[in-house]
């Protein structure tokens, strides 16, 4: 167990030095990059901007399906990440780990699924699933966004991986669902009566 | 505290300019002036201009907004992309209807002048084309949920093509039933028939929206009657909601505003047009509909589809009022 977590936390742990002795304007924008305002605004925009694109009625409420289907995906892959975290926190919650860890050079808190990375893939699949040069771009500014928390020191680089691989299997797994879609399809007819789908 | 407050300002202002300009694009794109806004449709190309411009802002803002002031936090960066988000819909909403307020999507038609009859309580108006000899006519009844409807280029355009026109006034009478509709609708046929210039034998009814059901519903009715076109009708209650598409010629309001009155009209359940079309035959039937016509619904009659537009405006398309001028051209003058 504890050779598993040393492997977890210090893997590219020498990657996060290199980045230390850069100009502090250099860190401040990479902590925005990493920070929960610019990928995420963009994410969503990308959202809100498909959710009224569409050729014709059928097309955009096919949009507007996977608009939906992705925002579920990211509120359960968020709710997933954070359930990871709690489970690792109850693991490590002994004094022996504390005495454990204290030695590790890479140590800087209890591993988690990176958010982030759980949320955004999801969303960046469910459109994948759609629009897979849609799904690429906002892929990319997911890797863009979870890079730079590994780099500022939010979270390890598997925490990354962990939480890519909560958004991406859940955002496919539901994307496969077909029943969602009836259900999927009510919401989006009654957004239709308010004449906002 | 007092920081956070303004980071969340800064960052709520830097999201509802991105969104408004997104919105503003993808508005264009879709040709819904009822969403467009700062810029309407007809300046398409300073429209993606601007949306642009407004996202690339919020980007370098982002940038400097994370330099410069306190990041937000995971559990608050949602609610603050949601609310501008909102406020940017329900701004373009907004600044939309205002545009097309002063600058309607389809310009007002001037009526012709006709003649003005009197149909026991109900007032009609009778426009004759020029030349000699028994002409066609046509009853030509409007939506009476929609009594602003403008039928101006549908009137001069019959005329011009040689077939008389009575356009029932329906704004002249107080609330009606589906019964006193269908009287005063027999009325007209007959008062037409009558005329000395109309060829008793070439009587149509022309129906549009709720006006078209009735057109159908009536010349179920009335053995007169020797064509009927219906131009976007409601057909059935149970019709699917009009979405976005609404959008692409009225504001969000006036949209919502023509959906809850045709929704909210007795007359629509009671007419059911679908239902009166098999007792037409042999007689020419004809229904117009636009992008969203319901298809699988219209099979024993003809179906004249034009390129697109709203149901809910029928008679303010081009394509719909060609189509319906043509029709009557060739089967009944």
């Amino acid at each position: 167990m504890t050779d598993v977590l040393y492997f977890y936390v210090s893997l590219f742990c020498s990657q996060r030095t290199l980045v230390q002795g850069l100009p502090e304007m250099v860190s401040r924008l990479l902590g925005t990059l990493a920070g929960w305002y610019l990928v995420p605004a963009g994410l969503a925009l990308v959202l809100f901007v498909y959710w009224f694109t569409g050729a014709t009625a059928i097309d955009r409420a096919a949009n507007q399906r996977v608009v939906l289907r992705g925002l579920l995906a990211a509120l359960i892959a968020w709710i997933l990440a954070l359930a990871v975290k709690v489970a690792w926190l109850q693991v490590l919650s002994g004094p022996q780990w504390k005495e454990i860890v204290s030695e590790w050079a890479c140590w800087q808190g209890p591993p988690s699924a990176c958010p982030a990375a759980a949320v955004g893939f999801a969303l960046s699949t469910a459109l994948w699933r759609r629009d897979w040069r849609l799904g690429l771009g906002c892929s990319l500014a997911v890797c863009l966004w979870s890079v730079a928390q590994v780099f500022y020191g939010v979270h390890y680089s598997l925490d990354v991986v962990v939480g890519a691989a909560i958004g991406v299997g859940l955002a496919w797994w539901l994307g496969s669902m077909a029943w969602l879609d009836h259900r999927l399809g009510a919401l989006v007819e009654v957004a239709r009566r308010w004449m906002l789908a | 505290m007092v920081k956070l407050i303004i980071a969340v300002f800064v960052y709520v202002v830097l999201t509802f300019l991105a969104a408004l300009g997104g919105l503003e694009i993808a508005a264009l794109r879709a040709g819904l002036a009822g969403l467009a806004w700062p810029i309407g449709p007809r300046y398409r190309r300073l429209g993606y201009v601007l949306g642009g411009l407004l996202i690339a802002m919020t980007f370098i803002g982002g940038l400097l907004a994370g330099l410069l002031i306190e990041p937000l936090y995971p559990l608050l960066s949602v609610p603050v992309i949601f609310l501008a988000m909102g406020l940017s819909l329900v701004v373009a909403i907004t600044g939309a209807a205002l545009r097309l307020r002063r600058n309607p999507q389809c310009p007002a038609s001037t009526l012709p002048q006709g003649k003005q009859v009197d149909l026991g309580p109900m007032q009609a108006f009778f426009y004759q084309p020029a030349g000699d000899g028994p002409a066609p006519g046509l009853c030509l009844l409007p939506d009476p949920t929609a009594l602003r409807d403008d039928l101006g280029a549908l009137i001069q355009a019959l005329v011009k093509d040689g077939i008389a026109v009575l356009l029932l006034d329906w704004q002249s009478l107080g609330d009606v039933d589906r019964l006193t509709l269908q009287g005063l609708v027999a009325v007209g046929i007959s008062h037409l028939a009558r005329w000395p210039e109309i060829d008793p034998g070439r009587v149509g009814l022309l129906g549009v929206g709720v006006g078209g059901d009735l057109a159908l519903r009536s010349a179920a009715m009335d053995q007169g009657v020797a064509a009927v076109l219906a131009i976007e009708p409601v057909l059935s209650a149970q019709r699917p909601w009009q979405g976005l598409e609404a959008l692409s010629t009225l504001s969000w309001f006036e949209a919502r505003r023509r959906v809850q009155r045709w929704r909210r009209s007795g007359v629509v359940k009671e007419l059911d047009g679908l239902t009166a079309i098999p007792s037409i035959a042999p007689r020419l039937t004809a229904v117009i509909v636009g992008c969203m016509g319901d298809s699988e619904v219209m099979e024993d009659f003809q179906v004249l589809r034009d390129g697109g537009g709203c149901f809910l405006v029928p008679a303010a398309r081009r394509g719909a009022v060609k189509r319906a001028t043509a029709w009557f051209k060739e089967h009944l003058a």
